[in-house]
């Protein structure tokens, strides 16, 4: 049902959850890893995601652990999210091999 | 004078649990001590305050949580459920409701022409607009324009019965079904998590 595209920060902390649950700062950490450090996250931006990722259905709470007397909960894709997540890749590699493709005729021509 | 018996993660903690305060209390019921766990593991040593653009992005990110309709899966209402899957079913029906109506009515009503015609026609096209919204999960924008089209037709009927046409027209089908079917798909929307929940809804194909 979603035909728009996903914004960056959503496609990075789902791809971050892709390969497993993770909590919260574990997904800050994972974001900036991949994307190279181009996309740092802050706890406002997070959370304000995740609630809505969880309202969309696409996220879920995996399990929660008390780590240093703080609270710890992980996050997990849901079906729906990977299928999402999915999609979205698929579209972005397609939309990258046009790119590149135009690119070839472009460097041909000159 | 504080820091003298407060260590400096204690006075951090505070500050942010100070910001962390803006949140829904249902939110920060849920998450507070979570998120102020990874606010902390964040924060680089020897922080005492939180820097200004954390602490707008905690009040912006509160904001939008504040401004965000509270899904079904976590108010656990059956009746939520029911009405966002009304409010995917709805203009189906309200489709129907239509071409049921101008079949029986329609052409009769069109003969006559004017005022009242004219405003029926601008009510029907707000039928048109509200699909697209509803189709694409824009619950809100959906909504208003369930309510305008429902406002249009009430106002139609005032028309009628101060113009005596009340029998003619506030009284037949073409105004009644259509302005029920608003109103209630209005209600639903504005009232439920609306479609993208509807969509999902056990049993709902799709």
């Amino acid at each position: 049902m979603r035909d728009r595209p996903l914004q960056e920060p959503t496609f990075l902390i789902l791809t971050a959850l892709a390969a497993g649950p993770q909590h919260g700062y574990g997904i800050m950490t994972d974001v900036e890893e991949i994307s190279v450090g181009r996309m740092r996250l802050r706890a406002g931006t997070l959370y304000a995601a995740l609630d809505r990722l969880e309202t969309d259905g696409l996220v879920a709470q995996d399990r929660e652990e008390v780590v240093g007397g703080r609270l710890r909960r992980y996050y997990r894709l849901t079906p729906d999210g990977t299928a999402v997540l999915a999609a979205e890749t698929q579209r972005m590699r397609a939309n990258a091999a046009v790119a590149a493709k135009r690119l070839r005729l472009a460097e041909g021509l000159s | 004078m504080t820091e003298s018996w407060e260590s400096r993660p204690e006075i951090l903690e505070r500050r942010y649990q100070r910001l962390l305060a803006w949140y829904p209390p249902r939110h920060r019921a849920a998450h507070g001590d979570e998120m102020l766990g990874v606010l902390l593991a964040a924060a680089p040593d020897g922080q005492r305050r939180p820097r200004i653009a954390e602490a707008a992005n905690l009040l912006w990110g509160a904001l939008l949580i504040w401004l965000r309709p509270r899904p079904a899966e976590q108010t656990a209402s059956g009746w939520s459920d029911a009405l966002a899957a009304f409010s995917v079913a709805a203009p189906l029906a309200l489709l129907l409701a239509n071409r049921l109506t101008i079949a029986t009515d329609g052409v009769g009503l069109a003969d006559r022409g004017g005022v009242t015609f004219v405003l029926s026609s601008l009510a029907f096209s707000g039928l048109g607009l509200a699909v697209p919204f509803v189709l694409l999960g824009l619950r809100r924008a959906g909504g208003f324009i369930c309510c305008a089209a429902a406002l249009l037709l009430a106002f139609m009927a005032g028309h009628a019965i101060y113009s005596a046409l009340f029998t003619a027209v506030a009284g037949s089908s073409f105004i009644a079904i259509p302005l029920f079917s608003y109103a209630t798909e209005a209600g639903a929307l504005l009232s439920s998590p609306g479609p993208r929940r509807g969509w999902r809804v056990p049993g709902w194909p799709g």
